[in-house]
């Protein structure tokens, strides 16, 4: 989305962030000996997930995202109405994995008789969004979107899109992940993951910091969208969203393309370097990665010296969309004018906050920009 | 009329247990013939009896892709139909102007279900496939292939996602994010899914008959539907070929229960109430709607329910093609709207294929036979798990002068 002026407001937005400290937990022995470092809820004292009373059985994702839902809720001036009228747009590219393998795993282990329809109902990818639809009684357009790390954006792209074309008056949306044994297995045997304990420093200086491979996490961002105007005193108001995927598998990551493609997201929407207080990227502590971002951060600093620079993967660890989570704290540091205390300053003393840019890539190669103003 | 730019359809392609073309296709729908058969993909004591409407022959011969998923391969076949047909040569919109944007749920299961099996009886891990198991990977390789390097996305709406693809498609060209887009839906087969449906009871055991007294439940397929869209302007200056108006769709969501649909068809309703409303047009236009019909005990009724209540005593023709292909979930919708631009095209009802005897509880007589008919607006609807309801409304081309 490239508005002339801006997409939408944001009336509410929370999230539900892991913490500081990955939590070890035994690898499994078939993959590898040891023990793993990942971000989770349950660090964060988030154990009270706890479904609403009516809903007997809740994968954990539709728990979070719920729970992400109702935080944002409460501290909402302008809340969406039951019925037609409120849309929901998911981003989650894990939805809820955890109960189709357990689903699959009673197919081996017990063989066909033993398939449990009701985790396979919630390994349906919808039905996060659909028990969000049940649980607040949104009856608009209800989607999910699937696409890695482009996911999140993808919600929000749309989100957008429906409160600005008038097709609903409210649009929740939401981004969330959560972490299951096979995406860890996944990426330690792909090389996507480290095994290093100590928590992630992306983008820190100095030798300590830089390894290979990031850490998992997991978390869930909610957002309250209207139309643009249409509330008198929004937190923020998204002036662009933009992502884009990868046109080969598996790309050389090349700092100029990224440049050329933040550069763009900030020409069609017509802001220029030197008017972002904030720019917040999604750098993860993986030493090729953040070396990518290092040099995009320098490269728009070089056109803006006093722009600041944050990092967040800290306190949720590398999931496809933690973007969500990185998009709370730019809502919340337009809606303050400061940087909040979760981010990490990396570069700049920002003064007065009016706009953030989010910058996200990928090693697959996915990337997206997003601009938030006051 | 609003001045937003009208959608069309430029190009379609198709891969269903009927055949691996649009004139496959259509002939299934004349002569009567259903794709549902025996599953050889992989063994199942307790399923490998239920008929499934599994694609015959490899999919990767098709494709050309070196890689990638049972999904990957189905989209990639059906994109090259679609891009081939549409006359897009790669040099004539910009390749940042193009978008893909496809349903999914299944992506690489299949791989998923081998990993685990291998885990679990034999203690070893096997990478080999991981990276390829997403539901996005689809998307991605139809981007690659084509070289769109516009917005992209996958939709995971449950069996609405290919109609919910299609309206998204129209959203990023009315919003101006795109010039050509290639939207449609994709899903394979597997363990997973045939067991998952076999565990809720909703899989006949002899075949799909939707809207049928003697209905025992759907049958599984698996599929792949692209149709390329463009703005009408964008369609003419190059010259091409307009095969459909794609004029209205309406999506909603019951909110009523996470599988099972509103009794009444509320949800339904309200989407083919949207979709015309966005076509503006009225009810009384519609000559012919492709149903979801999947057969199972609950879809049927409520779906009947809301379409008497939308259309009243003045119901169109209504058919469901699910027996021809089974029900192929995330790519329904796109394969559905496919059947129904070439119903408009060929002037021809496909039939209700498995219809014996209309139960009495369902308020309507789908078309049982194949029927030439005059037919100038068709609409399709799909349903999907969540309560999700997507309508389009499609239009002949012609219509696009008489309303310009």
């Amino acid at each position: 989305m490239t508005a002339k002026g801006y997409a939408a407001d944001i009336v509410a937005a929370s999230a539900l962030r892991p913490g500081s400290t990955p939590l070890l937990r035994p690898a499994p022995a078939a993959v590898a000996q040891g023990e793993w470092p990942a971000y989770r809820l349950d660090a964060a004292g988030e154990r009270s997930l706890s479904p609403p009373d009516r809903i007997k059985r809740l994968g954990r994702g539709q728990a979070m995202a719920i729970v992400a839902v109702k935080r944002a809720l409460d501290g909402c001036t302008a809340s969406p109405a039951r019925g037609s009228s409120t849309a929901v747009s998911v981003g989650t590219a894990w939805a809820e994995e955890g109960d189709e393998i357990t689903f699959l795993e009673n197919l081996i282990k017990l063989g066909e008789k033993g398939a449990k329809p009701a985790f396979f109902v919630n390994s349906v990818k919808n039905a996060l969004a659909s028990q969000l639809a049940l649980t607040f009684g949104y009856q608009g357009e209800n989607q999910t979107f699937a696409h890695d790390a482009l996911s999140f954006e993808s919600a929000l792209w749309q989100g957008a899109h429906l409160v600005r074309v008038g097709r609903a008056a409210h649009a929740v949306v939401c981004g969330v992940d959560a972490l299951i044994e096979l995406h860890e297995m996944q990426g330690h045997l792909l090389g996507f993951f480290a095994t290093r304990p100590a928590p992630l420093a992306p983008l820190a200086a100095g030798p300590a910091s830089v390894g290979q491979g990031t850490i998992p996490g997991e978390g869930a961002a909610a957002f309250v969208l209207t139309p643009p105007g249409a509330t008198a005193a929004p937190l923020a108001r998204l002036v662009s969203v933009r992502g884009r995927g990868p046109l080969q598998r598996a790309p050389a990551l090349a700092v100029r393309d990224e440049l050329a493609f933040v550069e763009q997201g900030l020409r069609e929407a017509s802001v220029e370097p030197d008017e972002l207080g904030l720019l917040l990227v999604g750098a993860n502590g993986d030493s090729a990665l953040d070396a990518v971002y290092a040099e995009v951060v320098q490269g728009l600093r070089a056109r803006a010296p006093g722009l600041a620079v944050g990092v967040y993967r800290h306190l949720t660890g590398d999931f496809p969309t933690a973007s969500a989570l990185g998009f709370e704290l730019a809502v919340r540091a337009v809606a303050s004018r400061t940087v909040p205390s979760e981010v990490r300053r990396v570069a700049g003393s920002p003064a007065n906050i009016e706009r953030v840019l989010l910058y996200h890539l990928a090693s697959a190669g996915y990337h997206s920009t997003a601009i938030v103003s006051a | 009329m609003s001045s937003r730019p009208r959608v069309v359809v430029t190009g379609m392609g198709i891969v269903s247990a009927v055949g691996w073309t649009l004139d496959d296709t259509w002939q299934a729908m004349v002569q009567g013939r259903s794709g549902l058969g025996t599953l050889t993909l992989f063994e199942s004591q307790r399923c490998g009896k239920l008929p499934v409407g599994e694609v015959a022959g490899d999919p990767a011969l098709r494709s050309g892709l070196d890689g990638g998923s049972r999904s990957d391969h189905l989209a990639v076949w059906a994109a090259k139909q679609a891009f081939a047909d549409c006359g897009l040569d790669g040099s004539d919109f910009a390749r940042e102007r193009g978008s893909v944007v496809l349903g999914a749920l299944t992506g690489g299961m299949l791989f998923t279900e081998e990993f685990f099996l291998r885990l679990l009886r034999e203690d070893r891990a096997d990478a080999s496939h991981l990276a390829e198991r997403a539901c996005c990977n689809a998307a991605d390789r139809v981007a690659e292939i084509f070289g769109l390097g516009g917005f992209r996305t996958t939709l995971s709406n449950a069996c609405a996602s290919g109609g919910a693809a299609l309206s998204l498609g129209c959203d990023l060209i009315e919003a101006g994010e795109a010039d050509v887009v290639l939207a449609g839906g994709v899903d394979s087969l597997g363990r997973i899914v045939l067991n998952g449906f076999n565990s809720l009871m909703l899989v006949s055991p002899d075949g799909c008959r939707p809207f049928d007294a003697g209905r025992k439940g759907m049958s599984v397929g698996e599929g792949a539907g692209v149709l390329v869209l463009e703005s009408e302007a964008h369609a003419r200056a190059r010259g091409a070929r307009v095969r459909a108006w794609l004029a209205g769709r309406g999506n909603t969501c019951d909110a009523h229960h996470v599988s099972a649909p509103e009794p009444e068809g509320r949800g339904l309703y309200e989407a083919m109430r949207l979709a015309l409303a966005d076509a503006d047009l009225a009810a009384a236009a519609i000559d012919y709607i492709n149903a979801h019909g999947t057969g199972t005990m609950d879809n049927d009724p409520a779906e009947a329910k809301a379409l008497r209540a939308l259309f009243g005593d003045a119901l169109p023709a209504v058919s469901s093609t699910k027996r021809f292909f089974g029900h192929t979930l995330a790519a329904a919708g796109a394969i559905e709207a496919i059947v129904t631009v070439l119903a408009l095209e060929r002037q021809a009802i496909p039939p209700n294929l498995g219809l014996r005897s209309v139960d009495a509880k369902i308020p309507l007589a789908p078309v049982a036979e194949y029927r030439p008919a005059k037919l100038a607006v068709a609409m399709s609807t799909s349903l999907g798990f969540g309560g999700n309801n997507s309508a389009l409304v499609l239009r002949r081309p012609e219509a696009l002068g008489e309303s310009a």
